[in-house]
């Protein structure tokens, strides 16, 4: 078996984004800046704070000709009694109007689209977050949904966030699970179209693997130093997502198999329901591939063949060694040591 | 207020007719609180005993007197003036709470030993207490012995030294001269005054019951029946030439089974030889052994053995250490001490290898002290050296521990091996603790390119007390060596035994007192030596039979203050045990190591 754990920390290098990347907190900025000068004077005063995978620390860079995706909520002090969430989201949608090529107001949020290059949009998501009964509610629908569709959703998004930065307790075992629901999404993003729901969502991979992925690593007896192994995590999370799928009765009366994935916080829904039944299937499928291609990559003996099979699921931020490179790494020929007598 | 004492002796029945005597009626009257006296019944025989309680009961055991001496026969642990010796005094742990409960016990344990000395269930005491019965007999001055205690009849050297006024034998006068340098000093002389015989007998004898020495026909009736036959021929060709003068002292040396391992040594002395009466007056005489021809004086001597097999200790039932050969490669702070622990392990020949010298700032982490720093080069106190720390060593050494032999090399062990001066296959053992981990990784690479090589141990300490490690290797056929621990893929040179994480430097805290307080040094060096002089012991006799890395894990508290310790030294000492032999790497280029 071959070991390529260090071509899955140089792919995992290679794609993470987080909340500290500057092109990021640099749009962000500006799209605040003109926000607070632009807004109503009517509307209340709000504070804003990260959202997304950046901020969870399982953002990946979008693969080329894709945007990145901001997320920024932004908290109103004001009761679900005081406004509409559609009058509130519009104080938001006037202020950026005009901003850039694209503003639109779309069911849970606000997106503002940049064209430039990088190409990126922001999501803004507007939120009541002064109420008696002290919980937080999502603004929802458009100004020509129908009525049942603009109402006010019960969220805790902060409180998502911090679950999912925080999931395992052992550092060592929480950056394997960073690393692995990246993996996912890169994967994700390869194999799947842009927009639409053909694609499962990424907080969706990443609940999937909160629920279903355990930290896979071996420890030398001797020194106590612990191996991290993505490869085999990732294979048995891939294998525990498919166990997970659940015939039910689809739309057209037939049985079909979905993965049915909760958020742990309110509203409580499933992260894949609107998948239509044959992307789901087709997700199963490409499931499947990965899997059998994960099992192939750990039975191949020779490096380089085991990384060209990841590659192919992965894309080309995956590295394949040269021949030359696995059988000796350069070294450093002096270090300090602790050893006397 | 009563005697709580008295009241319990009579209200218990272990004694009867209990009474308090006045301290002046006790056999040995020194030290004495109270006493009492009362009967007792040993196998039908009513037999009085005194109980002696010291001033300080109970701090002391009660001292219990058997009267008359003689009345149950010569038994053992019945001393001169009846003392009955019950209990060893060593691992002996009295309940000071409970003064009657000791007083009660050490009746039953005198009553039980008494009924088996009257029964005969105890005899083998006897052979085992040889020499203190030896010592209850009126006797001559004790004699100091450097001989070899053997199988074999053979004759002895017998000196005198004016300045110590006493009887020494050997095997040969100049043994003897010797011997008396190495314990007493240059300035002690001796005159040779006539040759003696040493006789080994074959079985345990009785001892001569206190006050009653045996007269020469039953100290020939004891040899002879007691000695081999070709003993017998050696003995009788040694005694039938010797022709004794009137004015001359003639030594025997008699060395007897006490248990299986033991041997007493005990010594007979004839002297003032005179003609029978009616004989002529002047001439000479036969040794009393062969035939009595003279009136002589026959006296009991006991013997201080100074002889080598005495002195080094003995591995029990496992072969003897004296004859090995260890050669250590760096004697600063750990080599230092684990030279002397060799030394008291009972390894008979060092051979020492630094090419340093004791310096002044490193007196309080070396086994070395201050006298080791200088050495004089010129007679009349001029000029002054600084001492190579081997020749500190090699005098110590061989100051204590008079019977071993060390030879030392004040060079670079590369170059000794480069320029073959020292040839690692003549030592039964290699112990490296230079402290350098390149030129350590190059001496194994070195030995696992011999034929032939004996078991290597490399120790080394780590900072501020968090550590420390041997490990062996060549060990017996199999693999593992240094540099499987060198070898990590992640972290490359780093030693992986270590509890110091990678990446770190200590060169102010390892080159030590000068700049850093470092509290522990000392201890840590002697715990390491420890580690590692046990762990070649262990190889030497073959009891470790692989190539484990053994580390002692200490308080890390200094440690961290300022560093961070390795995944490895959150290991519980007893994991740290349980994979000591995790640590050989698959395919080391050094050692070959392959898994099954």
């Amino acid at each position: 078996m071959a070991n390529v754990l260090n071509q899955f920390l140089v792919f995992h290098d290679a794609i993470k984004l987080d909340d500290e990347n500057e092109i990021l907190v640099e749009k962000r900025e500006i799209i605040l800046k003109k926000l607070k000068e632009k807004i109503s004077p009517s509307a209340p005063g709000y504070s804003h704070f990260v959202q997304g995978s950046y901020a969870m620390s399982t953002g990946v860079k979008p693969i080329d000709g894709r945007e990145y995706d901001i997320d920024v909520g932004l908290l109103f002090n004001m009761s679900t009694e005081d406004h509409k969430p559609v009058e509130a989201k519009k104080w938001v949608f006037e202020a950026l109007y005009g901003h850039t090529d694209s503003v639109e107001m779309k069911n849970p949020c606000i997106t503002v689209t940049y064209k430039n290059q990088p190409p990126f949009h922001v999501d803004i998501t507007v939120y009541a977050a002064n109420n008696p009964d002290g919980h937080v509610y999502l603004a929802k629908g458009r100004p020509n949904s129908t009525p049942e569709k603009k109402f006010w959703e019960l969220s805790d998004p902060q409180k998502l966030t911090k679950l999912v930065k925080d999931w395992f307790t052992d550092p060592d075992d929480r950056a394997q699970f960073r690393r692995v629901v990246r993996y996912m999404k890169r994967w994700k993003d390869e194999h799947f179209p842009d927009g639409g729901h053909a694609a499962p969502t990424g907080i969706g991979l990443t609940v999937s693997a909160m629920e279903y992925m355990e930290p896979n690593f071996l420890t030398d007896k001797f020194t106590n130093k612990r191996t991290y192994n993505d490869l085999a995590a990732l294979k048995n999370l891939i294998k525990k997502m498919l166990g997970a799928f659940m015939p039910v009765i689809g739309n057209d009366g037939k049985a079909v198999e979905r993965l049915m994935v909760y958020k742990p916080t309110p509203p409580y829904e499933d992260l894949f329901e609107k998948m239509t039944d044959s992307q789901m299937t087709t997700f199963k499928a490409k499931l499947e591939s990965l899997l059998k291609a994960l099992e192939e990559a750990e039975a191949e003996v020779d490096p380089v063949e085991a990384c060209e099979i990841l590659k192919k699921q992965f894309g080309n931020d995956f590295p394949v060694p040269l021949k030359e490179d696995t059988a000796q790494w350069k070294r450093a020929a002096i270090v300090t040591g602790s050893a006397s007598a | 207020m009563g005697d709580i004492i008295l009241e319990y002796l009579i209200s218990k029945s272990l004694l009867a007719d209990v009474k308090v005597i006045p301290p002046d009626e006790v056999i040995l009257k020194n030290n004495v609180g109270r006493a009492y006296e009362g009967t007792a019944d040993i196998d039908g025989v009513k037999v009085t005993l005194q109980v002696v309680l010291s001033k300080d009961f109970p701090l002391r055991k009660p001292r219990v007197y058997l009267k008359p001496p003689n009345i149950l026969g010569f038994i053992p642990h019945v001393q001169n003036g009846g003392y009955v010796c019950y209990a060893h005094d060593e691992g002996l742990v009295l309940d000071l709470d409970n003064p009657t409960g000791i007083i009660d016990e050490c009746l039953r344990r005198v009553i039980v030993t008494l009924v088996q000395g009257k029964r005969g269930l105890n005899t083998n005491d006897f052979y085992e207490e040889f020499e203190s019965y030896w010592d209850e007999l009126e006797k001559g001055p004790k004699w100091i012995s450097f001989v070899e205690i053997t199988s074999f009849v053979k004759e002895i050297v017998v000196a005198v030294s004016k300045e110590l006024e006493v009887i020494i034998v050997g095997d040969e006068f100049e043994d003897i001269k010797r011997g008396l340098s190495r314990f007493f000093g240059n300035n002690i002389t001796a005159k040779k005054l006539s040759s003696g015989v040493y006789i080994p007998l074959r079985a345990p004898v009785l001892p001569p019951q206190p006050g009653a020495f045996w007269n020469v026909k039953t100290l020939r009736q004891q040899i002879f029946s007691n000695i081999s036959g070709s003993n017998s021929r050696l003995l009788k060709a040694i005694i039938k030439k010797k022709r004794i003068k009137d004015d001359a002292v003639e030594c025997i040396l008699i060395s007897i089974p006490a248990s299986k391992e033991r041997r007493s040594v005990v010594a007979v002395s004839f002297s003032h030889f005179g003609p029978l009466s009616g004989k002529a007056k002047y001439g000479t005489f036969s040794h009393p052994l062969h035939q009595v021809d003279a009136r002589f004086k026959i006296t009991p001597h006991l013997v201080s053995r100074l002889d080598a097999d005495y002195l080094l200790p003995r591995a029990g039932a496992l072969p003897s250490l004296v004859d090995k050969k260890v050669l250590l490669v760096g004697c600063g702070s750990v080599g230092g001490f684990i030279a002397f622990e060799l030394a008291r392990a009972g390894v008979g020949h060092l051979t020492l290898v630094d090419e340093d010298h004791l310096s002044p700032e490193n007196i309080h982490r070396h086994a070395l002290g201050a006298d080791c720093l200088y050495r004089l080069v010129e007679a009349d106190g001029t000029k002054y050296q600084a001492m190579p720390k081997v020749l500190g060593l090699k005098v110590e050494l061989e100051t204590r521990y008079p019977y071993i032999t060390v030879e030392m090399f004040s060079e670079p062990i590369r170059d000794l091996v480069r320029e073959k001066k020292v040839m690692v296959t003549a030592f039964d053992l290699v112990v490296v603790a230079l402290g350098n981990p390149t030129v350590e990784l190059f001496l194994n690479r070195h030995f696992h390119t011999l034929e032939k090589c004996p078991p290597v141990v490399f120790t080394w300490n780590e900072p501020l007390g968090i550590g420390g490690h041997a490990l062996l290797t060549r060990n017996n056929g199999r693999t593992g060596c240094l540099e499987c621990l060198y070898k990590d893929p992640d972290e490359f040179l780093y030693n992986k035994a270590s509890f110091a994480a990678p990446g770190q430097f200590f060169g102010r805290t390892l080159s030590g007192c000068g700049n850093v307080f470092t509290p522990y040094g000392s201890m840590d060096s002697i715990q390491t030596a420890v580690v590692a002089t046990r762990l070649g012991i262990s190889a030497l006799l073959g009891q470790e039979k692989d190539n484990p890395v053994l580390s002692w894990k200490g308080d890390g508290r200094l440690f961290k203050q300022e560093y961070e310790v390795s995944p490895r030294y959150e290991l519980s000492s007893e994991q740290l045990f349980a994979s000591r032999y995790d640590y050989k790497l698959e395919g080391c280029p050094v050692c070959n190591h392959r898994s099954e």
